[in-house]
């Protein structure tokens, strides 16, 4: 009982803050840090791909209904475009 | 059970210990850190001398302090700092491209009226835009507030920085 009252204890030292932010939450933020009105702290409905030159680009829609496309080439740049 | 109580003590006090290692540290803003530790100082002072004495050691103490005002110059280790904004969970991927689009994007326009000899026209205009994507991310740092703070402290740095960069 001692010994895992101990552990108990020790793992709750060990244990890192966690504050990871989540995807939504991320692109959200990344829509407002692009100067673009978004509404909400998260985004919904994301959807991932692939374009012909190797750009990642990804689509969310904002809490205030307008709908984002995210290009993020391949050295690193990122677009922010309204699709609505 | 002796040694397990022990050992739980000295696991406190060690705690004890780190928290208030970390507390004058982590105290946002200048001014915070030295009230902290004024307070601090003062408690263990005001029990043994008179009233006089105390306010002329805390004096003292006050001075003695390494003061960091706004007109002092700031020294940051940019590559530091940028490691550790590329390291911390506090925002996430997106958001760190993000902020590194927005730096380019500014460099470009230096680069791009330097070109033009409009730099000087200009400059209020880019440090009004440097300023707001400073206090941007500032704001989204909240989880990492040690980080933050050095962000702040170190923006005149940054801004020499990108000045520096040639066309």
């Amino acid at each position: 009982m001692k010994r895992i009252l101990v552990a108990t204890f020790l793992s709750m030292l060990m244990i890192p803050c966690a504050y990871a932010v989540s995807q939504a939450e991320d692109i959200a933020t990344t829509i407002k840090l692009r100067n673009y009105d978004c509404g909400g702290r998260a985004v919904s409905n994301i959807s991932e791909s692939q374009d012909a030159s190797g750009s990642r680009v990804i689509q969310a829609t904002c809490p205030n209904g307008r709908r984002y496309q995210i290009t993020v080439s391949s050295d690193g740049r990122m677009q922010v475009q309204p699709l609505n | 059970m002796k040694q397990l109580n022990a050992s739980i003590a000295s696991l406190i006090v060690m705690l004890c210990a780190g928290v208030a290692f970390v507390v004058p540290q982590c105290a946002c803003g200048q001014s915070n850190g030295a009230q902290a530790s004024e307070a601090v100082s003062s408690d263990v002072v005001k029990e043994h001398t008179p009233a006089a004495e105390r306010k002329d050691m805390r004096e003292r103490h006050i001075s003695k302090m390494p003061t960091t005002s706004h007109n002092k110059k700031v020294a940051v280790d940019i590559k530091t700092l940028e490691a550790r904004l590329k390291h911390t969970d506090a925002i996430g991927f997106f958001t760190k491209l993000a902020i590194r689009s927005n730096i380019i994007d500014l460099m470009n326009k230096i680069k791009q009226y330097r070109k033009k000899s409009m730099l000087k026209a200009k400059i209020k205009e880019i440090r009004t835009s440097f300023d707001g994507l400073i206090l941007k991310i500032v704001a989204l740092l909240e989880e990492d507030p040690k980080l933050s703070r050095d962000l702040y402290v170190g923006r005149e740095s940054i801004w020499k920085s990108l000045l520096e960069v040639k066309a």
